[in-house]
């Protein structure tokens, strides 16, 4: 480089790492905060004694939450969504994006199931229609709304489908020649080489699941159904809307100590996904650029 | 003789007998998600009728009374409407364009590290909160932006006034926008970061010997090489206009900020469920509905032209 000395652009550099660093910062500064709240002191956190760091560090607040029986209740809940919704999601996207993912001289009503998968991208009958399908099919208060009228993202279908016909094509073929049928070549050809897709398409289902609240809202009554979202908007939402209305001591005591519980339940919420987030990292970015950049 | 490669004869109708009996195992594949979309999707389309009716639960769609457009005829000069229109229309315009300017202005920056190790950390932090829910980052965000919150207190530090960020019509959409930017910029890099990466380091070689400072590179080879992208993202987020961010908006507001902060989603909602006016909530969405498919068809076709982008 040719001016790599010249004191301007030391500035810059210097600047520019300072700056980079400030917002990757202030990224988190938010969530470290809450953290903090939820392992310091019920008297430091009414103080605002609290930034990013314990202040008096306890675990007062994680034993509140110990024993609050719904918020395992509904913690079991979403592990349980997450998994059968996983399995039941994962299985949809796979049968839909092999046969979408052939030529059309290999499948020539392709164009029909395109047109059908798009339909559902351009258009969707919005929010009341689609409770009263899933009130009619019966599904209300079950875990299978949960898990059903979500199941297929034509989105997933897409990524699997781009995946799968990067393949090279002499793969599919010659099984073909060698006798093997569609169901063949795909469980023994096609998806050991999809693993990589299969992990991102995997996460992009979890996550979704872990994160999901409203479905949660609309078609579930029944407590000892209600997914972790739904739960913690119930609690921390509704009770924040009216924490600064407090206008005497005990109440503001009051709001203290749901901060910090409130604070715990967020972590607890937040952790599977801190877990996983190494690999969401590496397999999200692999995801969204082979999904939206194309050749 | 195999009948099962289907390569070997690749001109035959779609229901010709032989073409069946090759392509039953796709159709087979296909049932199961054909089955779930037409169910949770289409039949879903076709509840839409209920915008038509004076719609009541107990007596369902055959039974309830037919009203043509009456539905509309409320919607449109209820001045909520109105509101939420606009208010859809300024958070979605601000989000989209901060969505795409924030990302690339620091993916420009990000490209100027040459640490590799700062990059990362720096890469994992700021793509962190997008994997976290609205319901998450709405409650920790009320909890920060309160009366009592350490926003407040450090603008009291500096000898400001606090400000109620989510109790105020004056800075709600503000706070919207910033806490959707602070939340979506760092996954947003992404796609751009990947089309520099794509750069070929000569034309960096050439331009700094053509006397090019590190300023003239950037404007010369690196926006450029994303300039195509850059296009691309905004030709696709014309489809979402009328999308304001429903999850977010939802568990941010509350009745105080309903003039500034009140979006189509969230009113749907609220006719739906809250008033539980079936018949309006439904026609509201049918509005949006339609409106997003025809803005949705316009972007994928700019898409296409400009680009040559194609979904399936």
């Amino acid at each position: 480089m040719v001016n790599r000395n010249n004191p301007a652009r030391r500035i810059f550099i210097v600047c520019n790492y300072f700056f980079s660093s400030l917002i990757g910062l202030l990224c988190v500064v938010p969530i470290l905060h809450v953290l903090a709240i939820s392992f310091s002191s019920m008297d430091a956190v009414f103080s605002n004694r609290v930034l990013f760091w314990p202040v008096d560090f306890n675990l007062d607040n994680y034993n509140i939450v110990v024993r609050d029986s719904q918020f395992f209740q509904s913690y079991f809940v979403t592990i349980i969504r997450a998994l059968l919704g996983w399995a039941f999601s994962l299985t949809m996207t796979v049968l839909a994006a092999y046969p979408m993912s052939l030529r059309k001289t290999t499948f020539p009503a392709r164009p029909f199931f395109v047109a059908y998968f798009m339909g559902t991208m351009l258009f969707n009958g919005g929010m009341i229609p689609t409770y009263l399908v899933v009130k009619g099919t019966g599904l209300l208060d079950t875990i299978w709304a949960l898990i059903l009228p979500c199941a297929l993202s034509t989105y997933n279908v897409i990524l699997m489908m781009n995946f799968m016909k990067g393949l090279p094509e002499a793969l599919s073929e010659s099984a073909f020649l060698d006798g093997a049928g569609h169901w063949t070549t795909l469980w023994k050809i096609i998806l050991p080489l999809c693993l990589p897709s299969l992990a991102t398409i995997s996460l992009f289902i979890v996550l979704a699941h872990w994160n999901a609240w409203f479905d949660g809202m609309i078609y579930i009554k029944n407590m000892a159904l209600k997914p972790l979202q739904t739960y913690l908007r119930s609690i921390v939402i509704v009770d924040a809307s009216v924490g600064d209305s407090a206008m005497y001591l005990e109440d503001l005591i009051a709001n203290a100590t749901a901060d910090g519980s409130n604070g715990a339940k967020i972590f607890l919420a937040l952790l599977p996904i801190m877990c996983i987030y190494p690999f969401l990292q590496k397999h999200f970015a692999k995801g969204i650029v082979r999904g939206s950049v194309k050749e | 003789m195999t009948t099962q490669a289907p390569y070997l004869c690749p001109k035959t109708r779609i229901l010709s007998r032989r073409r069946l009996k090759m392509d039953y195992p796709l159709y087979l594949m296909l049932a199961m998600p054909v089955l779930l979309l037409f169910v949770y999707n289409y039949v879903a389309m076709g509840g839409i009728v209920i915008a038509f009716q004076k719609y009541l639960p107990a007596k369902g769609i055959t039974g309830s009374k037919w009203i043509g457009l009456k539905n509309f005829e409320t919607l449109f000069t209820m001045p909520g409407f109105i509101r939420a229109l606009s208010n859809t229309l300024t958070l979605s315009l601000w989000k989209i364009i901060l969505g795409i300017v924030v990302p690339v202005g620091f993916t420009l920056m990000l490209n100027e590290i040459k640490s590799s190790g700062v990059k990362r950390v720096v890469q994992t932090l700021i793509y962190l909160p997008h994997f976290i829910s609205w319901v998450l980052l709405a409650s920790i965000f009320t909890k920060l932006l309160s009366g009592s919150g350490i926003v407040n207190q450090f603008i009291k530090l500096l000898g400001g006034t606090p400000i109620m960020f989510l109790g105020d019509n004056h800075w709600f959409p503000f706070t919207i926008i910033a806490t959707y930017v602070w939340k979506e910029f760092g996954y947003g890099t992404i796609v751009y970061l990947a089309a520099i990466s794509g750069v070929n380091e000569e034309l960096y070689e050439a331009a700094s010997i053509d006397g090019a400072g590190h300023f003239q590179q950037m404007l010369h080879v690196t926006l450029p090489t994303i300039l195509p992208v850059i296009i691309l993202m905004t030709a696709l987020s014309v489809g979402n206009i009328l999308n304001a961010g429903f999850d977010q908006v939802y568990n941010m507001y509350n009745n105080v900020v309903l003039e500034s902060g009140d979006i189509i989603d969230t009113l749907v909602y609220r006719t739906g469920f809250d008033s539980g006016n079936f018949g309006l909530s439904t026609a509201t969405g049918l509005f949006k509905s339609v409106v997003s498919c025809v803005l949705v068809i316009a972007s994928y076709r700019i898409a296409y032209k400009t680009s040559g982008y194609h979904i399936f």
